[in-house]
């Protein structure tokens, strides 16, 4: 029932932390300051912290899931449920990676529309990102990870640009540590979903790791790196703005960049926006990747037909998504989605998984 | 079938393309200025630099009437040749009626529009903000000298660090007002640096003198650099000691809330000294005195600052965060009027010279 | 005796076969009689004049023939000074080896057994320094268009057994010797399995040169990035060989092919090995900063200019504003014209005679320059930005990659002038796509860039010291990983000890 995969098409172990990470970063990172300072004020760092150890956690799951049916989530789905109705459950996931690949993309136009090109055709933008997610996947799942890679690699000189922030930045902000109740930073926490979901592809891609037992470590690394980085980018912010001046801004980090200078570029956010485009990247294609390979596994459909079908309702879909609005709406979606997923649904399935096993094994 | 690709990117070039803003094509808004006229009209100018092929500079000034800064925008782009595009500005002047009346319309479009950046400069005038722009201050045109003039006295002299950033961090925070210099144009070819405005909200307040500001740096920057102050030791003895580096500390008392302990250390250098022999005896007097009179300037500062009820210092913010679950809107207020100050400097003079 | 001569020749249309009738046309095709003074056995040699060397024929070849005791073919071994001596009675043999340039011996008693005598003529072209790969120091010999000299060359360097030389020959027409180089018990067997298939598997009538089996073998011919290193350095060939490489060698041309190979190999010239390896990492790295120069400064002065004035530093946009006044053309066809220009000044220099060549590159590059700026056609800044750029791309060891180098900025200049600086990143992306699809001989081209390979990447774009290379590269998957012994090489003494 589980297709094996071939020796050469599997990647090591190590690049697990690039595919978890690059997956990561993305879109949310650009904003996510004001959504989780609304609740948790200047303790909002706090929050973040709290929601990354919590993923631990469900990292540890997601590997427990895996190890037991050694295999990916159609696998486990079928070992619970049998195949029918895993297939049916399995399904769902494909329109849940469509759906984050559509935020993710869509929010980036957006930025690009605000910041950069008022003028920029959404659907034209969509399309050659199409015509490039498309290339990337027929050359298989070692490209794929390969833009992870770079996707990660490249775009991080931009973070040492945050050090000319440092310089205008008072850390008495930060003060009085503790103020806000559990309660607000949990709700800070919660707010973090959207910037924070991504590392749950391991579910999808377990199978095509070499000596899976030796990528665990890499992925907690991925999870601890990118944890590491909200963090300090949410007490950067805090420290750089006040917090008032926070909740008004959609994009903080893209603000934070307004006043970087170079000796030979005036203003930065416009390297900035541009080299995001990388980073943008691996999470649309990677998801496209894991919802076309989906549609391949539960309705043995062509690989390569699954993506052109995927990148065809890309397109049609994207051009209704047009003001901020319903930008809004799909991001909170995404949150409360990828929230539902990996919070409620994977220790669920864990918990499944240990009951179907006791039940076997009787 | 092969040509579909071609004809795909035919099309993409065609339609996909956004709007060009070709550098020689657009004309560039370096400078603006907003001066009241009536009730809730206002003049707006706007100076674009135009380069010459070879290279002399040439200030245009553009003029006009309206309510609301979009407006004049849109006036303006009736007498500019190129689209008027926004993402060079340097500097905003806005004048002294404007100025009392509040500001934070303009500063908000500011930060709304993407492509202004955040190290630009605000400032308020001492009369009308139109005529510091019609003014002409030498080849490097108008707008750029007049960044300049800010930053390099920003960098260099006593003006605390500002610009758009700051002014907006500090207007949003409970418990800071922001500040912003004041420019005075004394004639045709010449401006000055006259005394930095302090905002009450977005409103101006008072006005302090550049003699001031010298003390105001060391109570409103962190960190400053540079900036020069005279000494007179008495008997014609006087010095020009230059600050090297200074640092300032706030503490609320821990017996008494409502009183702050302010501790400023400066490390300094003589540049000048008028008397006949600078003996060790000498310096260390000179630097007493100093220290004396930045404590007495200093207080004499804040006090006036508390009479005016404007905080540009941030004591509100200071309770804020000093003290856990204070109840800034109720009780700041009340507590401002009652704060008492206690104002301890530290100068070290650690160099007087390449001479004895 | 005559009469048989006559009868031979009178006979000839009756006896004559399907190469023979062929060649006869030719002039170069000669059959000639003799008769052997002491057995007066009558002979006949045949032979393609212009492939054979006349003078083996009259000083080695005939003389015995006609002087020593010839009863019966096989006596042709012992009465020849010659090594290469064959006999054979099979005559689809007769065309090739006749073509080859070997002499054909018949006796008139036997006329079904052959002799085939070697006496190929090496027109050879002496050894020359090289020329595309020139390096100031070190050995200064470059292959030649023998395929014979060539591996010659290359042995006198390995003089081991484990160099291993396999031969096949191929091109319907062209009969082309091509030769596979590799080191046995180093080189990964799969790499020359994967080598002899697609050598062997090649179709084609005409090899006349060693850059037809690297588009007939690389593994995508749609790609215009070379997927094979060649080379003309003998020194070079031997010390990828000994790193566990493949070499493919092709009769004829003056450039062998090396395999698998990887992006940062082109960037890499042989002089790297030849210098300290802090001044040969810093070559390398100025090469990899001329390449990422070349092929951006264009598109983003496009894409600066023409969408992001914010980019400027405020005292550099007076300026460029300034030498832009007068430009009527916007920059994307600006800078379209120079580029355009630049390629014209290129292609005219490689096509006329070296000195003529030189002088068209001064003459055009000034003149065109300078015109252009003063007529307003373009910026002189630009007019920088384009001759620094075209200078950057000569910085490429590897002629083949310097002009792909050229190539590509053309998509990256349209991307510029779609979206800008968005537009690069977009290209970008397209091109990194590309590059991680890419694969040599079936291994990963961006190694060891990705797959990520850290121990690999002490002779990438940098180069550690030797001491440092005692591993064999990892992609290479060779039998034997160790190139030395490490700790021998790696004895410390202490101080003043």
């Amino acid at each position: 029932m589980q297709e094996q995969i071939p020796e050469e098409f599997k990647i090591s172990p190590s690049l697990v932390f690039y595919m978890v990470a690059s997956m990561q970063i993305g879109i949310g990172i650009l904003g996510y300051q004001r959504s989780v300072t609304k609740y948790a004020y200047q303790d909002a760092w706090i929050s973040v912290l709290l929601a990354g150890a919590l993923l631990h956690i469900i990292v540890w799951m997601i590997y427990k899931i895996a190890e037991e049916v050694n295999g990916d989530i159609v696998t486990a789905h079928e070992y619970v449920v049998g195949k029918l109705v895993g297939k049916t459950i399995s399904s769902l996931f494909i329109v849940y990676f469509f759906i984050y690949a559509l935020t993710v993309l869509r929010s980036y136009i957006e930025v690009i529309q605000v910041w950069m090109f008022p003028e920029v055709s959404t659907f034209w933008f969509t399309f050659a990102f199409m015509v490039l997610c498309i290339y990337i996947i027929y050359g298989g799942f070692r490209v794929v990870v390969g833009i992870a890679f770079f996707g990660l690699v490249i775009p991080s000189y931009l973070f040492l640009t945050f050090g000319y922030n440092i310089k205008y930045a008072d850390f008495s902000h930060l003060l009085p540590i503790f103020d806000t109740s559990i309660k607000n930073i949990i709700l800070g926490s919660y707010q973090m979903s959207l910037t924070f979901i991504g590392f749950e592809i391991i579910l999808f891609f377990y199978p095509f790791i070499k000596e899976p037992q030796k990528s665990k470590k890499w992925a907690h690394f991925a999870l601890l790196t990118s944890t590491l980085l909200y963090t300090g980018l949410m007490i950067l912010a805090i420290a750089y703005f006040s917090e008032l001046k926070i909740e008004k801004s959609i994009w903080v980090t893209l603000t934070m960049w307004k006043i970087v200078q170079l000796p030979f570029v005036e203003r930065f956010e416009y390297i900035g926006i541009a080299s995001w485009n990388l980073v943008i990247l691996p999470n649309v294609c990677v998801s496209i990747w894991v919802a076309s390979r989906l549609i391949k596994r539960i309705f043995h459909l062509k690989h390569r037909n699954g993506v052109i079908i995927i990148a065809l309702f890309m397109l049609i879909i994207i051009s209704f998504i047009d003001t901020r609005e319903k930008i809004n709406v799909l991001n909170n979606f995404t949150g409360k989605m990828g929230f539902g997923f990996t919070f409620i649904y994977i220790p669920l399935l864990y918990i499944c998984i240990m009951i179907a096993k006791k039940v076997k094994e009787k | 079938m092969k040509k579909i690709p071609f004809m795909v990117l035919f099309l993409l070039i065609m339609t996909g393309c956004v709007q060009e803003k070709i550098i020689d094509e657009i004309d560039i808004e370096t400078a603006a200025a907003f001066d009241q006229l009536k009730k809730d009209e206002f003049i707006g100018t706007i100076l674009v630099q135009d380069y010459l092929p070879d290279k002399t500079i040439i200030n245009k000034v553009f003029t006009t009437e309206g309510s609301l800064r979009r407006d004049l925008l849109l006036n303006i782009q009736k007498q500019t040749s190129g689209d008027l595009v926004t993402g060079g500005l340097l500097i905003t002047i806005f004048g002294d009626k404007l100025a009392d009346k509040g500001i934070v319309d303009f500063v908000d479009t500011y930060q709304r529009d993407a492509s202004i950046g955040s190290r630009n400069f605000l400032a308020t005038s001492h009369g009308s903000a139109l005529e510091i722009l019609k003014g002409d201050y030498g080849p490097q045109g108008v707008s750029n000298y007049l960044y300049t003039l800010i930053e390099h006295n920003i960098n260099q002299k006593d003006v605390p660090v500002t610009n758009l950033h700051i002014f907006l961090r500090d207007f949003y925070i409970k418990g800071k007002d922001p500040y912003l210099p004041e420019l005075r144009r004394l004639n045709k070819t010449q401006v000055e640096i006259s005394g930095l405005s302090l905002f009450r909200g977005d409103r101006e307040a008072y006005v302090l003198p550049k003699e001031k500001m010298f003390f105001f740096k060391l109570l409103a920057d962190r960190h400053s650099g540079e900036g020069s102050f005279d000494v007179n030791i008495g008997k014609g003895r006087k010095s020009a000691v230059r600050s090297i580096r200074s640092k300032h500390k706030y503490r609320l008392s821990k017996e008494d809330r409502s009183q702050v302990n302010i501790q400023i250390k400066i490390r300094g250098e003589i540049r000048e000294y008028t008397g006949i022999k600078l003996t060790q005896a000498i310096v260390d007097q000179i630097a007493k005195k100093l220290e004396k009179e930045i404590e007495v300037e200093c207080m004499k500062l804040v006090k006036h600052f508390q009479k005016l009820d404007i905080d540009p210092i941030g004591f509100g913010y200071l309770h804020r965060k000093s003290i856990r679950g204070y109840d800034f809107e109720k009780n700041w207020k009340k507590d401002y009027q009652n704060l008492t100050f206690k104002i301890n400097a530290d100068v070290k003079i650690l160099e007087t010279g390449v001479i004895e | 005796m005559k009469k048989w001569i006559k009868k031979n020749q009178t006979q000839n249309g009756r006896k004559q076969s399907e190469w023979e009738k062929a060649l006869e046309k030719s002039k170069d095709f000669k059959k000639s009689f003799h008769i052997n003074k002491k057995t007066n056995i009558p002979f006949s040699l045949t032979f393609v004049t212009s492939l054979v060397d006349e003078q083996i024929i009259q000083q080695s070849v005939l003389p015995n023939l006609l002087a020593d005791e010839l009863q019966t073919i096989s006596d042709i071994k012992k009465i020849l000074p010659l090594a290469d001596v064959e006999i054979s009675n099979d005559p689809s043999q007769i065309e090739q080896k006749l073509l080859n340039g070997y002499v054909m011996l018949t006796l008139k008693s036997n006329e079904d057994q052959f002799g085939f005598i070697a006496a190929q003529k090496e027109i050879v072209r002496g050894l020359t320094t090289p020329e595309i790969e020139f390096s100031v120091i070190g050995p200064k010999e470059a292959f030649v268009e023998s395929i014979g000299q060539n591996i010659n060359l290359v042995r006198k360097r390995l003089p081991v057994k484990e160099l291993i030389i396999e031969e096949y020959t191929l091109g319907s027409l062209s009969k082309t010797r091509i030769a596979i180089l590799y080191m046995d018990g180093i080189t990964d067997e799969e790499n020359v399995n994967t080598v002899r298939e697609r050598i062997t598997s090649i179709e084609f009538d005409a090899i006349t040169d060693s850059s037809f089996v690297v588009q007939l073998i690389c593994d995508n011919s749609n790609s215009p990035f070379p997927q094979l290193l060649d080379t003309e350095r003998p020194d070079r060939v031997s010390s990828v060989l000994a790193e566990g490489k493949v070499v493919i060698m092709v009769d004829g041309s003056p450039h062998a092919l090396i395999t698998p190979t990887t992006l940062v190999e082109f960037f890499g010239s042989f002089e790297d090995y030849l210098l300290n390896w802090i001044l040969s990492s810093f070559f390398r790295l100025i090469r990899v900063f001329a390449v990422i120069f070349s092929i951006q400064i264009t598109p983003l002065y496009v894409a600066v200019l023409t969408y992001h004035y914010e980019l400027i530093p405020r005292d550099l946009i007076g300026t460029l504003i300034a030498s832009r006044r007068v430009v009527p053309l916007p920059p994307i066809l600006e800078a379209l014209f120079l580029e355009l220009t630049i390629e014209l000044l290129r292609e005219a220099g490689a096509r006329l005679p070296t000195k003529v060549g030189q002088t068209i590159g001064i003459v055009g590059g000034i003149v065109i320059g300078t015109a252009s700026v003063e007529a307003g056609l373009t910026s002189n800044i630009l007019l920088i930005f384009i001759a620094l750029s075209a200078l950057a791309s000569f910085t490429t060891p590897v002629y083949k990659m310097a002009n792909t180098i050229r190539l590509l900025r053309f998509p990256f200049l349209l991307f510029a002038q779609l979206w800008g600086l968005l537009g690069i990143v977009f290209c970008t992306c397209f091109l990194l796509t590309h590059l991680l699809r890419l694969t040599s001989l079936g291994r990963p081209y961006f190694q060891p860039i990705y797959p990520p390979r850290i121990k690999d990447l002490k002779d990438s774009i940098i180069r550690l010291p030797f001491s440092n290379q005692s591993l064999r590269p990892y992609y290479l998957h060779t039998k034997n990983r160790t190139r030395f012994n490490k700790e021998k090489a790696h004895m410390k003494k202490d101080i003043d000890e």
